[in-house]
């Protein structure tokens, strides 16, 4: 009874890695090398080799003691992967997908993740004016006193010549008044 | 200064002839506002409903439909879906956008949204992430194509430029040797 509580936690650990991780405590128990569990064998008799019934209770003795042995184990290895995997992937019981696994239609395309704003559209709350094709002026809520003046520096660039600088203007009550 | 002058007589100028081109300004303010937006999307927030202008980036439509025919495409935004969501439905023209993620799905890193591309649920070597703010991809940068913030420029053509790397990487068996290339991301 002493080893309930490791028990447990092993059991709740078998659990968690056949349904998160999808690997079942057989594959476990069979990827352990066969030379782990030799070293408890002991060689037939001459005549349960002669007679297959002769000595089955020999056999039956070494089976259950090489199970006892393969499910201790499977249970050690079993420990030692899921503390790789918690070292590894500190977050991976709370670990659930965005999207839900390919759909056949897309097989073989590849994931594009695109951005919304300033890369597809760009949105504003304030009305845009638009002044000819060269500039465009942002005027925000005439209660907040301030005029945005956006101009790209190629606008500038066309009449200009090599002059290439960046005008920002927040002009206040006297400047609102003579724009 | 001088620059200052310039932008300043520009804007009188132009607010002249926008004043004139409605035919005169009598009284009250004169500019009145034309609105160049694609959509306007009403958005309530907080109990009050906020008109949104809406631009296009330019060759959108032409990009969208290109990438639709190579990838599986997600937007990925860190805004709320109750203004992604209608800007989508019309954006969307061809109907190319296979699904769609925002703000909740980010993760809050440092008080910024950063767009985790291992939550996606696809294999990081065919994940790609175009996005004009480098924040949002700070965890997978050699997933990254970068691209510039775009606000109003009728002449950007940033997006169809991309068209041809795009093509070479939906052949690509590991995006990011690309991408780290094209980029010299370390």
């Amino acid at each position: 009874m002493a080893n309930l509580p490791s028990f447990l936690s092993c059991a709740c650990a078998y659990l968690e890695l056949v349904l998160v991780c999808g690997i079942p405590l057989v594959s476990l128990i069979d990827a352990i090398p066969e030379t782990q569990v030799r070293a408890d064998q002991e060689p037939p008799s001459c005549l349960s080799r002669l007679f297959c019934c002769f000595g089955r209770r020999h056999h039956d003795a070494v089976r259950r003691r090489l199970n006892r042995r393969r499910r201790r184990l499977s249970l050690r290895r079993l420990s030692l992967l899921l503390t790789a995997r918690a070292v590894l992937q500190p977050h991976a019981d709370v670990q659930e997908y965005l999207l839900p696994p390919l759909e056949p239609e897309y097989s073989g395309k590849k994931c594009l993740v695109l951005d919304l704003d300033e890369t597809l559209v760009h949105s504003s709350f304030k009305v845009r004016l638009t002044l000819g094709s060269l500039s465009t002026l942002d005027v925000s809520c005439p209660v907040c006193l301030s005029v945005h003046l956006s101009v790209r520096p190629s606008v500038y660039c066309h009449g200009h010549g090599s002059l290439r600088r960046l005008v920002c203007l927040c002009a206040s009550w006297p400047c609102l008044a003579s724009y | 200064m001088f620059v200052c002058f310039l932008a300043l007589s520009r804007v009188v100028l132009t607010r002249i002839a926008s004043a004139l081109g409605r035919g005169g300004g009598g009284g009250g303010c004169p500019l009145q506002p034309i609105s160049n937006a694609d959509f306007i999307i009403p958005v309530e927030i907080e109990d009050h409903v906020h008109q949104v202008y809406v631009l296009k980036r330019p060759e959108v439509d032409q990009f969208m439909k290109e990438m639709g025919e190579l990838y599986e495409v997600v937007v990925f935004t860190a805004s709320l879906a109750k203004y992604a969501d209608p800007v989508l439905d019309l954006l969307d023209k061809h109907k190319v956008v296979r699904w769609r993620l925002f703000r909740e799905h980010c993760q809050n890193y440092k008080g910024t949204y950063v767009k985790d591309l291992g939550r996606i649920g696809r294999d990081l070597k065919s994940i790609i992430i175009i996005d004009n703010s480098a924040a949002s991809y700070l965890f997978h940068p050699e997933n990254a194509i970068p691209i510039e913030s775009w606000f109003d420029d009728p002449n950007d053509r940033d997006l169809m430029e991309l068209v041809p790397f795009m093509r070479e990487l939906a052949k690509a068996s590991d995006v990011r040797t690309l991408i780290r290339q094209q980029y010299n991301v370390q």
